[in-house]
């Protein structure tokens, strides 16, 4: 990195808190831009409570092929699923990545995190009526990337566990 | 014997030979036969006719002695006597010398017939004379004569006349052998004649036939030869005129092979010069790859420093990764960090709009970080790459200088070798510029000679002109002599 690009990073970081709040602008919707054995995901960010990575998790014998095991987040002690069996996916690796619900206290595990991304809600869209369970809307942009409703996979976990129940 | 390769001289010889014995034999019997003739007749003049003769005398003698003693019985004169005596001795004479030389026991006892009679007539002669001288009378002695003398004189007469006949028969006889010698002489010499007469007939009957069919067979072959000599002498003419017109073309060529040689010897004289100009360049050279060795040996030094840097910035570069590593960790935790904020801050309602910001912030400088810890990480990889290609390429440029440098010592060795090989290419060249200053004289040396052969092809295309007007000669002359050979044969 050149010293130039490190003074504009400078001065834009210094910038951005010597500037006044910018005025409200348009609705906006934060995402977390996942990658699931190489197919880009999206999480929203106001449906989930936490992101961890490397966190040791501990396997729990199951007959629920999607319960990795439990693993311990900011004191509380949670199962993890996965969210790749989740979506259909047949694993090949690890996973690093964990993410807590916001609605239940259940961490999902997934491959890959490629960042957070803030979108206008209207570059949201309804996802075409044959799409796959749990992926009812598709970001357009930057590339069109399918956005997970948590609460149905949250449902999905909960429906898995009753009828074991 | 005479065979088909007998020569017909030999043939003529072997005739002649014989006719030559025929004719020896001829004069040999010629000659016995002449020499026995001429023993018969002087057989017959030399013993036969003088006894003949002789016989004669012997008759005449006693002839003249009667008539000596008749003479003395009338006369009475002693003179007579004595012719009677001489007489007497004549007759005793030639019968002592037919004596000697009758040449049968036949006629010898004959001649002593004759002595004994003679005596006895003597002695009647010596008793007559003795009465003359005791009785003159006439009638008494002719009747004394008549008795005593006479009858002997007649038995002696008679004697001597059949000696004288019987000589006469000898005489008759050896003429008639003598003759019959001759003729069969003769004979014999016809006879040989007319056999000489014969085999040389046949002998020139054979010759002749010989001749004829030798000699036809020979100008048989004599006119073959002469036609095949005709076609020789054609070809040879034709084949001397090719001859001459190649040789023109050959000449031709001589002379342009000649302008070739001179250029080609000023050629080696240049290349002589160059020669000497390059081994000239080769030792420069020589010296040059020297320096350049030298020059590779520092090469190769700095070459080995450079691999030393190289592999120092890789070690540096691998620990620049380790530190971007940790900062990238940084970054991403922060980036957890900054998330995890605006989770939170959104679980804060209003109040956490402005943490929010803060967090906003936050992750885009770990993003920004995050991404500045790509590009170095990628810039880290490519140094790295960077750096291990130029090791590699180092070593590889470290290789090539040994390379090189073996390279510029074979180069130096070779440039030497150039150098001597120049030098020998400097001679050879020498060689060859004197090899094609003799090769030029050799070269007119032969377009003479090629222009003598060229006039020699000419003399022989005359020359074959000549032989083949002779062979066509050579060929009406065997007609001729076959014609005269075979005439009598056609005949």
């Amino acid at each position: 990195m050149s010293g130039s690009a490190a003074a504009a990073l400078r001065a834009a970081f210094d910038r951005s808190f010597a500037e006044a709040p910018a005025p409200a602008g348009p609705a906006t919707e934060d995402l977390l831009a996942i990658s699931i054995e190489g197919q880009p995901y999206a999480l929203r960010l106001s449906e989930l409570a936490g992101l961890f990575a490397d966190r040791r998790v501990s396997p729990l014998p199951s007959p629920v092929p999607e319960l990795l095991g439990l693993a311990g987040l900011r004191g509380r002690l949670l199962p993890v699923y996965d969210l790749r069996r989740m979506l259909g996916h047949s694993p090949t690796r690890d996973c690093r990545w964990l993410v807590v619900a916001a609605a239940a206290p259940v961490a999902l595990a997934f491959d890959e995190l490629e960042g957070h991304v803030r979108l206008a809600r209207e570059a949201i869209a309804a996802a075409p009526a044959a799409h796959p369970e749990h992926l009812p809307e598709i970001a357009m942009r930057p590339t069109p990337r399918p956005v997970l409703r948590l609460a149905s996979v949250l449902a999905a976990i909960q429906r898995k566990t009753q009828t074991l129940t | 014997m005479l065979g088909e390769h007998t020569t017909f001289g030999q043939k003529i010889a072997a005739g002649l030979m014989v006719t030559a014995v025929f004719a020896v034999v001829i004069g040999i019997v010629a000659v016995f036969a002449l020499r026995t003739v001429v023993e018969r007749k002087d057989r017959v003049i030399t013993v036969n006719a003088p006894l003949l003769n002789d016989a004669q005398q012997l008759r005449v003698d006693l002839e003249r002695k009667g008539s000596a003693v008749r003479g003395y019985l009338l006369t009475g004169e002693e003179a007579l006597l004595q012719e009677m005596r001489e007489a007497r001795a004549d007759f005793l004479t030639t019968l002592e010398r037919l004596r000697q030389n009758a040449p049968t026991d036949d006629g010898r006892r004959l001649l002593e017939d004759d002595t004994r009679l003679e005596d006895e007539l003597q002695q009647a002669v010596d008793r007559v004379v003795a009465l003359r001288k005791t009785e003159p009378s006439a009638d008494a002695l002719g009747r004394a004569f008549a008795d005593q003398v006479l009858p002997i004189r007649e038995r002696l007469d008679a004697a001597i006349r059949a000696f004288a006949a019987r000589e006469q028969k000898l005489l008759e006889d050896a003429r008639t052998a003598s003759n019959e010698a001759a003729a069969a002489a003769q004979a014999w010499l016809i006879g040989l004649v007319a056999a000489a007469a014969a085999f040389a007939a046949v002998v020139a009957i054979f010759l002749a036939r010989a001749l004829g069919r030798q000699i036809g067979t020979a100008v048989g072959q004599v006119q073959s030869s002469s036609a095949e000599l005709q076609a020789a002498a054609n070809q040879q003419a034709t084949g001397a005129k090719e001859q001459a017109t190649a040789m023109n073309e050959i000449t031709t060529t001589i002379s342009e092979l000649l302008a070739t040689s001179r250029q080609i010897a000023e050629s080696a004289q240049r290349v002589s010069q160059i020669a000497d100009q390059t081994a000239s360049a080769a030792r420069q050279g020589d010296g040059t790859v020297a320096k350049a060795n030298d020059a590779i040996g520092s090469i190769r030094r700095q070459v080995d420093l450079i691999v030393g840097h190289m592999l120092d910035l890789g070690k540096k570069s691998q620990q620049i990764g380790s530190v971007l590593e940790i900062v990238a960790e940084l970054a991403e935790q922060t980036n957890i960090l900054a998330i995890n904020a605006t989770i939170e801050a959104a679980g804060a309602g209003e109040t956490g709009k402005r943490f929010s910001v803060v967090a906003d912030e936050i992750r885009k400088l770990a993003d920004r970080v995050a991404g500045s810890a790509k590009e170095i990480r990628a810039l880290i990889d490519d140094v790295r790459s960077a750096v291990n290609t130029t090791v590699m390429a180092t070593e590889t440029g470290s290789k090539a200088v040994d390379t090189g440098s073996k390279l510029f010592g074979d180069v130096a060795s070779a440039l030497r070798q150039v150098g001597g090989l120049v030098t020998t290419t400097t001679e050879a060249g020498r060689e060859i510029e004197l090899s094609t200053k003799q090769q030029a004289t050799a070269v007119e040396q032969v377009n003479v000679a090629i222009a003598n052969v060229a006039q020699a092809s000419k003399e022989t295309e005359a020359s074959s002109g000549q032989t083949l007007q002779t062979a066509s000669q050579l060929a009406i002359l065997s007609k001729d002599l076959l014609r005269l050979v075979r005439s009598g044969e056609r005949a």
